[in-house]
C-alpha cells in the first residue's frame, strides 16, 4: 500500500510580500549624497565589516566574473531575524550594534564591533539598485527573503530631499523593501545571503577593465589570464611599481580588498625571513603583528589576504642600509577615552617599490580605513626621497571610532584621538625612523666609500707597479713640522738635485713639493693645502691630486722640476682634478 | 584623435549607460516577488524535499541508468540540473565519481550547469563548492525556450549534455498556461539542444499528476494521443492491458488519474524524441504520493511521476526523405512499448515502505550527508 510523506503544517494567511519604506535621516543623506564609496571594494568592504561583527567565520563573494551578471555575498555569521532587519533598515546609519552589545565585543568570537550595519546596506546600492537579501539566526527554522529597491537613493542630494518633505520630521524615504517571513530552514544553521541580480553598467564596465581595454593597457593578470592564487597577484605586484598596472580592475578588486578587510597576512609575510637571495629586515622580530582569528575571505575561490610581503625584490639589489622596521606600540588617556595603538614602520631603500603601499593606513578592529595615505598624516618636513621609503601599518585597539567619516575610508581630522595619533606618529618618524635612516645611511655610504679607496688604491698599485722610482700607491701628506727653533732661521732650502740626492727627507725640511722617501711618495702638507684653499678642493679631490702626484713620482718627474716648476704643475693638477 | 579611437571611445561610453538598469529596476524586471505567488506557497515551494522517496529514486532507480551514460561517455557525465539547496543529486553524482572536472574562469569546477529561481538558495548555491560550471539565477524553463535571453544563451553555449534533469515539482500545464505549456515547450527544446549529441543521454523529469490542477485541454489532448496510440500499436494495447488491466486511455486516467498523466506525458515525450530522431533505449518511471496539510489542518496528497528516458540517436533510413516530420519507423511502436514493459515503472511508495531497516538507515544517512556537506552552520 503507497504511504505519504508528511509535511509539518505551516500557518499563514493567504498574502503576500509586504512592503516597508527604507528612512534614513536628512542628516544622514547630506553626508553620504549618492555613491559613498570610492570602490567596489570598499563598498564590499562594508557588507564584510558587518559579518566580521556577526561573528562570521567565513565570508564568501561570489562575482560571476566575467561577465559579472549577479553578485552574491554570503557569510557565516549569526545572522538576524527580520524583526532587527526592518529595525535597521528603518534606522540607516544608527548602529543597533552597540545598543545590542553593551560591551561592545561580538558574544562569539568576542571580537570588537566594527561598524554601522545600515551603512553596509547602502554600500550595496553601489553596486545594483535592486537586491536581496535573506538571513536566518540559528536555532530558528526559518528564514527571512527581502528585495530591497534603492532607486530614490540613486536620485540626487537635493531630490531626495525634495522627497523627505512629504514626510514627517527629518526622515527621508530612499527606497523600499518588499520581505517575506517564514521561509522553511534547517534550525542549526545561520547565515546572510546578499544577492545582486542585475549590477550597475559602470559596474561591470570597471570589473570588466573597459577603459583600461580601450587604452589597451597590458595587465599580467587579467579576466582571461587569471591569477591561480592570491599569493601569485601579491608576488606580482611585489615586483611592480604599482599594483593597478600589473593587475586589471578584477585583480585589483582582491588586491584592494586585502588591503582593506580584516585577515590575515599572507604565510610568511609581512616581513619575509632572510635568505640567500633576500635581504634580512632589522627588527623584524620585535614586532607584533595584529591579525584577526577564524576569520577569511573568499573572493572566486581565492583566499583574500592582506597583501604585504617585504622586502621588495629591488631592495635586495640595492646597496643601501638593509630594510628596517620600527614598532609601533602606544597607549594613551585622551579627551577622557583611552587611545590604544600598536603596528609597525617599515623603512627601505631606496623606495618601497609598490606605489599603493607607501605611506601609512589605519586600521580600526583590523579594517583598513582608506588607502595608504602617503603624506603620512600631514608630516609637517620635507624629508625628500625618504618619504617614498615608508610603509606603515598602524592598528587601532581603542578609540578613534567616533572620528571616522560615514564613508569609513577617512577621518575627520579635528578628532582629539585623530589628533593624538597623528602627533604620535610624526614624533616617532622625526625622531627615530627617519634619524636612524639617515644614520644607517651615512654609515653605509661612509663604509662603500672606504670599500672603494681601497679598492681604488689596488687598481692604482698595480699600475705602478714597475715604475722607475717604484713607489706604493698610497702617497703620504708629510707630518706637520715641528715648530722652527729660534735662532736658526736661516737654513738653505735644497735645489731639486740636492732633495733627490739624500732620498730622505728630515721633518719639516722639504727641497720640494713631492719627494720619495722609503719607497712612498710624500707630499708637502703646506703645499697640498694651499693648493686646496686655492682651487677649492674638497676631500675626494685632494686624494686624487695625492693619487696623481704619486704616479708621477713614481716617474721621477718631479725630480726634474725646479720648485716654481713643481708648484706649477701642482697647482695645474689641482685644477685639473677638483672637480 | 583617429577615427577608430573615436568610436571606440563611443563603445565606451554607451557601455556606461544605466538605462537599462534603470528600466529593469523601475519594471521589476525577472523581481522574485513579482513572479512568487502568495506567501504561503512561497513557503511551501521553498521547501527543499529531503524524504527518502525522493532519493530513493535518485540513488536505486536513476543512478544505474546514469552510471550506463557515463560509461559510454568515458565515465563522466555533463549535468543540465536544479541542483537545489543541498545538491543532492550533484552529491550523489560526485560521490559516485560520475562528475568532470573541469577548469572554467580560473577554478576547478564540476562540470555541471544549474538553476535557480530563489535568489537566496541561489546564493548559497552559488557560494558552495565545488563550484559548478555555471550557476544561474533564473528559470530553466525560460531559458530553455527562450534562445535569447541571457540564461538561453548561455545553457546553449553548454549543450549538449549527458543528463538533463528537469525536477520541477510542478504540473505539465498550469490552469493559465494554455496547452502548450512552457514545461512541455521546454521539453522539445532540450531535443533541439541535444542535437549535437553523438552518445546516449538521459532526460529526466519529475512533475505534479494532480489532474484538477492541470490544464484540461492538455490532459485531453494527451489522452487523445495516448489512445491513437493504443488503437494502432497491438502491442502496445496488450500491454497496456497486462500492465493497468484497461484497453481504453479515458479508462485508465479515470482509474488511476497519477499514472495515467504521467503515462500520458511519457508518451509525449517519447514521440517527441522520434521526430528528432532519438531512440528512447531505456525508459524508468517513479510514482510516489507526497502528503501535505490544508489551512485548516486537513491532511492531502498528491502524486508524482519521475521519467527517466535513455536516449539515443537513430537516424531515419537514407530511402525514405523527412517532409513535416519523422516517418513512422518499427521501432517506434518499441518505444512506446518500453513505457508499460514491466520492471520499467516504480512504485516508491511501496518500494520504500518494503526497504529493510538497514537500507533505509544508508539512504537516509545519505541524505544527511549531503546535507550535512552544504550545511552553513560553523
Amino acid at each position: 500500500m503507497a504511504q505519504t510523506t508528511t509535511q509539518p503544517q505551516v500557518e499563514l494567511r493567504k498574502r503576500h510580500a509586504k512592503t516597508v519604506q527604507i528612512t534614513a535621516s536628512e542628516k544622514i543623506i547630506a553626508d553620504i549624497s549618492t555613491g559613498i564609496y570610492r570602490t567596489p571594494a570598499a563598498a564590499l568592504k562594508e557588507l564584510i565589516a558587518n559579518a566580521y561583527d556577526a561573528d562570521a567565520t567565513e565570508v564568501r563573494i561570489e562575482t560571476d566574473a566575467p561577465r559579472f551578471s549577479q553578485l552574491v555575498v554570503r557569510d557565516d555569521g549569526c545572522g538576524m531575524s527580520l524583526d532587527r532587519f526592518l529595525e535597521i533598515v528603518q534606522h540607516i546609519g544608527g548602529s543597533r550594534k552597540r545598543i545590542d552589545s553593551p560591551t561592545g565585543y561580538s558574544p562569539v568570537h568576542n571580537r570588537k564591533l566594527i561598524g554601522r550595519i545600515g551603512i553596509g546596506l547602502l554600500s550595496v546600492a553601489q553596486l545594483g539598485q535592486r537586491f536581496y537579501i535573506s538571513s536566518t539566526v540559528k536555532g530558528s527554522r526559518t528564514r527571512f527573503l527581502a528585495e530591497i529597491d534603492l532607486r530614490p537613493f540613486h536620485k540626487d542630494d537635493a531630490a531626495l530631499r525634495r522627497l523627505g518633505e512629504q514626510r514627517d520630521g527629518d526622515e527621508i524615504d530612499i527606497g523600499s523593501v518588499r520581505y517575506v517571513d517564514g521561509l522553511p530552514e534547517a534550525s542549526a544553521s545561520h547565515y546572510t545571503v546578499i544577492t545582486v541580480p542585475d549590477p550597475k553598467a559602470g559596474l561591470i564596465s570597471e570589473m570588466q577593465s573597459q577603459l583600461r581595454t580601450f587604452i589597451k593597457s597590458e595587465p599580467t593578470f587579467t579576466l582571461g589570464k587569471r591569477a591561480k592564487s592570491f599569493q601569485q597577484i601579491v608576488e606580482t605586484v611585489q615586483k611592480s611599481k604599482r599594483a593597478d598596472i600589473v593587475l586589471d580592475s578584477y585583480h585589483y578588486l582582491a588586491w584592494e580588498l586585502g588591503l582593506l578587510c580584516p585577515v590575515k597576512y599572507l604565510e610568511g609575510g609581512p616581513f619575509l625571513p632572510a635568505t640567500r637571495g633576500r635581504r634580512r629586515i632589522v627588527g623584524a622580530d620585535e614586532i607584533e603583528l595584529e591579525e584577526p582569528q577564524n576569520f577569511t575571505v573568499m573572493l572566486d575561490g581565492l583566499d583574500i589576504r592582506r597583501p604585504i610581503l617585504f622586502p621588495n625584490p629591488r631592495a635586495t639589489g640595492y646597496a643601501g642600509p638593509d630594510p628596517a622596521v620600527h614598532p609601533i606600540n602606544w597607549r594613551e588617556v585622551v579627551a577622557g577615552r583611552e587611545v590604544s595603538i600598536s603596528g609597525y614602520v617599515y623603512v627601505q631603500q631606496p623606495h618601497v617599490d609598490c606605489h599603493e603601499l607607501n605611506g601609512v593606513q589605519l586600521r580600526v578592529r583590523g579594517v583598513g580605513v582608506g588607502p595608504y595615505d602617503k603624506s603620512l598624516m600631514g608630516y609637517p618636513y620635507d624629508e625628500g626621497i625618504k618619504f617614498g621609503q615608508v610603509s606603515a601599518e598602524i592598528y587601532v585597539k581603542d578609540g578613534l571610532e567616533s572620528a571616522l567619516n560615514i564613508d569609513r575610508s577617512s577621518f575627520r581630522e579635528t578628532d582629539p584621538h585623530y589628533l593624538a595619533i597623528r602627533a604620535y606618529l610624526w614624533n616617532v618618524l622625526q625622531k627615530t625612523v627617519f634619524p636612524l635612516q639617515k644614520s644607517a645611511q651615512k654609515t653605509v655610504k661612509a663604509q662603500k666609500d672606504e670599500a672603494k679607496q681601497e679598492e681604488d688604491e689596488k687598481v692604482l698599485e698595480k699600475a705602478l707597479k714597475g715604475a722607475p722610482a717604484g713607489v706604493g700607491s698610497r702617497p703620504t701628506v708629510s707630518p706637520k713640522p715641528p715648530a722652527p727653533a729660534r735662532g736658526r732661521s736661516t737654513e738653505k732650502t735644497p735645489g731639486p738635485k740636492e732633495a733627490r740626492k739624500p732620498k730622505t727627507v728630515k721633518p719639516g725640511h722639504y727641497q720640494t713639493i713631492v719627494v720619495v722617501a722609503k719607497g712612498q711618495a710624500q707630499v708637502d702638507r703646506d703645499e697640498l693645502e694651499e693648493a686646496a684653499k686655492l682651487f677649492g678642493l674638497k676631500k675626494d679631490a685632494k686624494t686624487r691630486l695625492l693619487r696623481v702626484a704619486g704616479v708621477l713620482a713614481a716617474y721621477d718627474v718631479w725630480d726634474s722640476l725646479s720648485p716654481e716648476q713643481a708648484r706649477g704643475l701642482f697647482h695645474a693638477l689641482a685644477a685639473a682634478v677638483r672637480s | 584623435m583617429k577615427k577608430d579611437d573615436e568610436t571606440s571611445l563611443k563603445d565606451f561610453v554607451n557601455s556606461l549607460d544605466e538605462t537599462g538598469h534603470e528600466r529593469r529596476a523601475e519594471m521589476h524586471s525577472d523581481s522574485f516577488f513579482d513572479n512568487a505567488p502568495d506567501d504561503a506557497t512561497l513557503v511551501t515551494r521553498s521547501r527543499e524535499f529531503d524524504d527518502i522517496h525522493k532519493h530513493y529514486v535518485r540513488r536505486q532507480v536513476w543512478l544505474k541508468l546514469v552510471k550506463r551514460v557515463a560509461a559510454a561517455n568515458g565515465g563522466n557525465i555533463h549535468l543540465l540540473t536544479l541542483p537545489g539547496k543541498f545538491r543532492f543529486e550533484v552529491g550523489l553524482y560526485q560521490k559516485c565519481g560520475l562528475l568532470k572536472r573541469v577548469p572554467h574562469n580560473g577554478r576547478d569546477c564540476l562540470s555541471v550547469v544549474g538553476f535557480e529561481t530563489d535568489p537566496t538558495t541561489f546564493g548559497l548555491l552559488k557560494t558552495s563548492g565545488p563550484p559548478l560550471l555555471e550557476m544561474l539565477l533564473g528559470s530553466i524553463l525560460s531559458a530553455l525556450t527562450d534562445a535569447t535571453s541571457q540564461n538561453g544563451v548561455l545553457i546553449r553555449k553548454h549543450a549538449p549534455f549527458d543528463v538533463i534533469n528537469l525536477d520541477l515539482t510542478a504540473n505539465i500545464a498550469n490552469q493559465h498556461d494554455g496547452p502548450y505549456s512552457p514545461f512541455l515547450q521546454s521539453i522539445r527544446e532540450c531535443f533541439q539542444l541535444q542535437g549535437s549529441q553523438s552518445t546516449p543521454w538521459l532526460l529526466m523529469v519529475t512533475f505534479r499528476t494532480g489532474l484538477a490542477e492541470t490544464e484540461r485541454r492538455v490532459v485531453q489532448t494527451l489522452t487523445d494521443f495516448f489512445q491513437t496510440n493504443l488503437d494502432t500499436h497491438l502491442q502496445f494495447r496488450e500491454q497496456c492491458l497486462d500492465a493497468f488491466d484497461v484497453e481504453s486511455a479515458a479508462t485508465l486516467l479515470e482509474r488511476r488519474p497519477h499514472d495515467g498523466v504521467g503515462l500520458f506525458t511519457g508518451k509525449w515525450i517519447v514521440e517527441q524524441g522520434h521526430q528528432f530522431e532519438w531512440e528512447c533505449a531505456e525508459f524508468k518511471h517513479a510514482t510516489f504520493t507526497r502528503g501535505f496539510s490544508h489551512k485548516d489542518g486537513s491532511q492531502d496528497a498528491y502524486g508524482m511521476s519521475k521519467l527517466c528516458f535513455l536516449f539515443k540517436k537513430r537516424l531515419a533510413p537514407r530511402r525514405q526523405l523527412i517532409l513535416r516530420q519523422v516517418p513512422a519507423q518499427s521501432w517506434h511502436a518499441d518505444d512506446l512499448a518500453r513505457l508499460i514493459k514491466p520492471g520499467n515503472r516504480v512504485d516508491v511508495d511501496s518500494a520504500v515502505a518494503n526497504l529493510s531497516e538497514s537500507s533505509r538507515a544508508r539512504l537516509a544517512a545519505e541524505i544527511e550527508e549531503f546535507k550535512q556537506n552544504q550545511a552553513i552552520t560553523a
